[in-house]
């Protein structure tokens, strides 16, 4: 892959995060309201939030560097009836407008809850459907390697996976940093972090299960598809053997290091911000075996016809 | 080129000598324990140079093979280290907050640049080019600028601590870091892939920026200097010797900075200098400021106990006391509460502010709780600050303004509460231990001031008594004897006048008159005798003098009187009253059993075995002692006792016929001892401050 393709990955997986990460942080504004303070559940969403934002606004810097003009990037939106890449940027440019907008109330505090409640789920809805584009777009009856469903479902899977890793790290980093800060750091907030990132721990492992039998699947299907995806196959199998190997290593190593010192962090004594450096890398992981997962994704691709 | 391998094996074999001796020395400074992976850091960097310098020899093809692979080894090692060591550094001194997000901005990059890196491996290049490349780019890159932005915030902060010349090299090294960032992590071998492949033929950016336009070209002239070739080309001078000039810049920039560590010695020892002689001095302050509170403690506590011996006025020394008691306190009201007679409640007695120091009139009840709850349960009570206010109310009885901070303390007379003493203070002073402690102390001489003005009014009535008691046996002795005489004489008279014997009338008449006469001398030195004691405002021996003078003109004997005493005659009230009494019998004696034409009397003072006493003496030239017993004899056994009961003797010697001499010994106060005694108490005093 040439390294201008590279900025493919970069907007892909930074979207998918972005959906991903409010997606969970919008599940854990819901259930916290009904446990904890509104006042506390505001300040833990505030600073993810702009977090997200800044993800979104460098996975489209990122596409940029994709295209041989990128000024003239506003110009792929003209054939939203027929592209799939036209309906991708559209819903991408919504998705990101809601989210401004959406961390202007929430930073500002501005806005009634309930308000706020709809434009993260409507900011989420678009998320959706953009992930959905994304996929779309490699939907292509000449490459046979891309063209199944399970591309749409991995990219959703992708999506929940390092939605889960980066929420969980933001969490954790932005509670040290507001210690660091010496800002008043509420009990509470510790409390709710803790729990959220132990339930987020748990999700991790359930939305990796999944996702590695997908990755199996798609793999026995293109084994058992036609000689093109044959050919795709015996590609992974011999030259990109290595990387695909250290994609399902960087996985399971990066969930289970969430998963273990999260779980075990009674009995290891640890508080919740002294899990940074385990989350962190955790997260790194996942985010490096995503990428990984992007790169094979392109490179297997055996092109029919013209 | 094996030269320059060499040299730059040396320099950084040098380096890392240098940080393990300093590493093993061992200091408190942050830097010392990390210096441990920069000495691993300049040795493995060494010998990855003199591989090098032997890869370029002529070898055969398994040495070069078993080279190679330890160069694959060891380069990836350096980096490692030189992170390490970049990390730890960069973390010694505290990183502003926001720099907590570093890791989370980095996470996608780092992620992106792995994964790149990890895909260039499967390329058909050698093994060894893309190890040296990452191990560039991913360890060693960010390490040297770690380490070099570390070194650099080292220095800042030696700057920062006057250390001028540890910080420059400092800043030298964190500047030698960063060029070797550039020359060692950024410029890599030309390969087939990115980024080192942009410096050749890839042109992402290039298309993406400029792409036709040729203006904007800038881009691709920007990453020339990025490779070996150009490196070469422009500079005439191949990469290795840049690096190894980069090396020799490290090694001394950073072995020269490590003085940092003698400068933080000397600094240590100048600061533990420096806090010794402030201690010292605030020791000597403490302690001047304690002897000079001692000193004024004591004084108070001297003039107190002398006014006490001088048995003043009771309310006049309670009044001291209150009033030196705030004083010293820094009080703005002390207040003495005495047991009413009743035994049932407590009166103001006294009280000091800034204003007055007062007895008071009329009687004022203490009613606030703290004082009386401090009667009733404890010794001693010191604020807290957490009393409730209704606790504290009208703690100064409305003499003066609300109490802060206050101490309180009881009077115990025999173990039996008999007041209270307190003290406040409105301003945010606290009350210490040390406060509590003079506190009790004048609380202490309140009792005995107390204590002693009742055993004084004791004395006084036994005084009286006694001096009613001799009164009487002296009118027994004398005045109602010649009465009771004088009485049978006129009977006398009568039966001889009836008879008509007018020869032995008028003798008889001759013997009243010479009884009367008697009579009227032992009145008159009564009466003297009265004046002289009583009179003691006169002082002593003008008094002594006075009565000689008056003896000799009542009874005609010739006296003398030589003083050889010089200061003050410091003897107790008690014993100077003794000393009238005694001299006073014994001039009584001389008049009326010795027959004396003259008598002498001395005063002069004595000291034996380092204890002074006053001695008086009284010569007289008269008959002397008869063998009987006598009156006389009666009259200086009193002498005895009167001399005795003060702690002196008294002796006498006579020969019949060559008159007497009567020596009273009657010791002094111990001046001396008193001395020490208030030294000894400014000492303890002192000790516990």
């Amino acid at each position: 892959m040439n390294l201008r393709e590279w900025a493919l990955p970069v907007y892909t997986v930074l979207i998918q995060m972005a959906v991903g990460t409010l997606l969970l942080l919008w599940i854990l504004r819901l259930f916290g309201r009904n446990k904890y303070s509104q006042e506390v559940i505001d300040r833990v969403v505030r600073d993810p939030l702009l977090i997200i934002l800044v993800t979104i606004i460098f996975g489209m810097l990122g596409a940029h560097f994709h295209l041989s003009r990128p000024y003239l990037s506003f110009l792929a939106v003209r054939n939203f009836r027929t592209s799939w890449l036209s309906r991708e940027i559209v819903f991408t440019m919504i998705f990101f407008l809601i989210t401004a907008a959406l961390w202007f109330f929430q930073w500002y505090r501005k806005g009634h809850w309930g308000l706020k409640t709809a434009l993260g789920w409507l900011a989420i809805g678009f998320g959706f459907v953009t992930v959905y584009c994304m996929g779309h777009i490699y939907l292509l009856p000449t490459q046979e390697a891309w063209n199944t469903p399970e591309t749409i479902i991995s990219y959703y899977g992708s999506m929940l996976l390092l939605g889960v890793m980066a929420l969980a790290e933001i969490l954790i980093m932005d509670l040290r940093f507001n210690k660091v800060r010496q800002t008043e750091v509420l009990t509470e907030w510790v409390v709710i972090v803790k729990e959220a990132v132990k339930w987020l721990a748990v999700a991790a492992g359930v939305v990796l299960i999944p996702v590695v039998i997908l990755n199996l699947a798609h793999l026995y299907w293109l084994r058992t598809g036609t000689a093109l995806a044959q050919t795709s196959f015996d590609l992974l199998m011999e030259l990109y053997k290595p990387l695909l190997i250290i994609r399902f290593l960087m996985l399971l190593t990066g969930v289970g290091s969430l998963f273990f010192p999260v779980t075990l962090m009674k009995r290891s004594g640890k508080t919740i911000q002294e899990l940074f450096t385990p989350v962190y890398l955790a997260c790194l992981l996942v985010i490096i075996g995503e990428v990984l997962g992007r790169f094979l994704f392109y490179a297997a691709h055996i092109r029919t016809g013209l | 080129m094996m030269l320059i391998f060499f040299f730059n094996g040396l320099a950084f074999g040098g380096l890392g000598l240098a940080a393990y001796l300093q590493f093993r020395q061992g200091s408190d400074l942050p830097l010392n324990k990390h210096l441990r992976w920069l000495a691993a850091f300049g040795f493995v960097c060494g010998v990855t140079s003199w591989i090098d310098m032997f890869m370029t020899g002529d070898i055969s093809g398994n040495y070069l093979q078993t080279l190679s692979i330890l160069r694959m080894v060891t380069q990836p090692l350096t980096g490692l280290l030189l992170l390490k060591f970049g990390w730890d550094i960069l973390r010694d001194l505290p990183l502003p907050a926001w720099t907590v997000f570093i890791p989370g901005v980095l996470i996608v990059p780092v992620a992106y640049v792995v994964t790149y890196a990890a895909t260039t491996f499967i390329t058909p290049s050698p093994l060894e080019i893309p190890i040296d490349i990452w191990s560039r780019y991913l360890l060693y890159l960010p390490g040297a600028i770690m380490a070099g932005v570390g070194f650099l915030r080292l220095g800042y902060a030696q700057r920062k601590q006057g250390l001028s010349d540890v910080a420059n090299l400092l800043f030298g090294a964190g500047v030698a870091f960063l060029f070797e960032a550039f020359i060692v992590g950024l410029v890599v071998p030309a390969a087939p892939y990115g980024p080192t492949s942009y410096y050749n033929y890839d042109r992402v950016l290039y298309n993406a920026f400029s792409g036709e336009n040729s203006a904007l070209s800038m881009f691709s002239g920007l990453t020339a200097w990025l490779d070996y070739q150009r490196v070469l080309a422009v500079t005439g001078l191949p990469i290795q010797f840049w690096r190894m000039l980069s090396a020799f810049a490290v090694t001394f920039f950073v072995v020269r900075g490590l003085g940092v560590f003698d400068a933080f010695r000397k600094r240590q020892l100048r600061e533990l200098q420096e806090e010794r002689d402030r201690a010292l001095k605030e020791s000597i302050d403490t302690q001047v400021v304690a002897r000079q509170t001692a000193e004024r403690w004591t004084d108070v506590l001297i003039n107190i106990n002398r006014q006490i011996m001088e048995m003043e006025d009771v309310d006049k020394i309670l009044l001291y006391i209150l009033k030196k008691a705030r004083e010293l306190l820094q009080a703005n009201f002390v207040g003495l509460a005495l047991l009413t007679n009743n035994q049932s409640n407590l009166e103001l007695k006294c009280f000091s502010r800034q204003a007055a120091t007062e007895i008071v009139g009329s009687p004022v009840g203490i009613h606030t709780p703290i004082l009386l709850e401090t009667y009733h349960t404890a010794r001693t009570y010191c604020s807290t600050g957490q009393e409730a206010l209704e606790q504290i109310h009208n703690l100064t009885c409305e003499l003066s303004d609300q109490a802060r901070s206050f101490g309180i303390v009881r009077l115990e007379l025999d173990n039996r509460p008999i007041g209270i003493l307190w003290a406040t203070r409105s301003d945010e002073l606290q009350c210490t231990e040390t406060d509590m402690i003079w506190l009790e102390c004048m609380a202490d001489q309140v009792v005995i001031a107390i204590q002693h003005g009742l055993m004084t009014a004791q004395l006084q009535s036994l005084s009286i008594t006694e001096e009613r008691a001799r009164i009487a046996r002296d009118m027994h002795d004398g005045l109602a004897q010649v009465l009771g005489y004088l009485n049978l004489e006129v009977q006398t008279l009568g039966a001889l006048h009836k008879q008509g014997k007018p020869e032995a009338l008028s003798l008889e008449l001759e013997k009243m008159r010479a009884a009367i006469q008697v009579a009227n001398a032992d009145v008159r030195e009564n009466i003297l005798s009265l004046r002289t004691t009583l009179a003691k405002e006169k002082g002593l021996v003008s008094a002594i003098g006075e009565y000689l003078d008056e003896f000799g003109i009542q009874t005609g004997i010739e006296t003398s009187f030589s003083n050889d005493m010089q200061g003050e005659i410091n003897l107790s009230s008690i014993a100077e009253v003794q000393l009238v009494c005694i001299l006073q019998e014994a001039l009584a004696n001389v008049r009326k059993h010795a027959h004396a034409q003259q008598v002498f009397v001395c005063l002069s003072r004595q000291e034996e075995k380092g204890r002074e006493s006053i001695h008086l003496q009284v010569n007289d030239d008269g008959i002397g002692l008869t063998d009987q017993p006598s009156k006389h004899s009666f009259g200086l056994k009193t002498m005895q006792e009167r001399a005795n009961s003060v702690g002196g003797s008294l002796d006498f010697n006579s020969t019949p016929g060559k008159g007497m001499t009567v020596l009273c010994r009657l010791p002094c106060l111990e001046t001396e001892r008193l001395k020490k005694n208030q030294a000894l108490f400014t000492q303890e005093k002192i000790s516990t401050l």
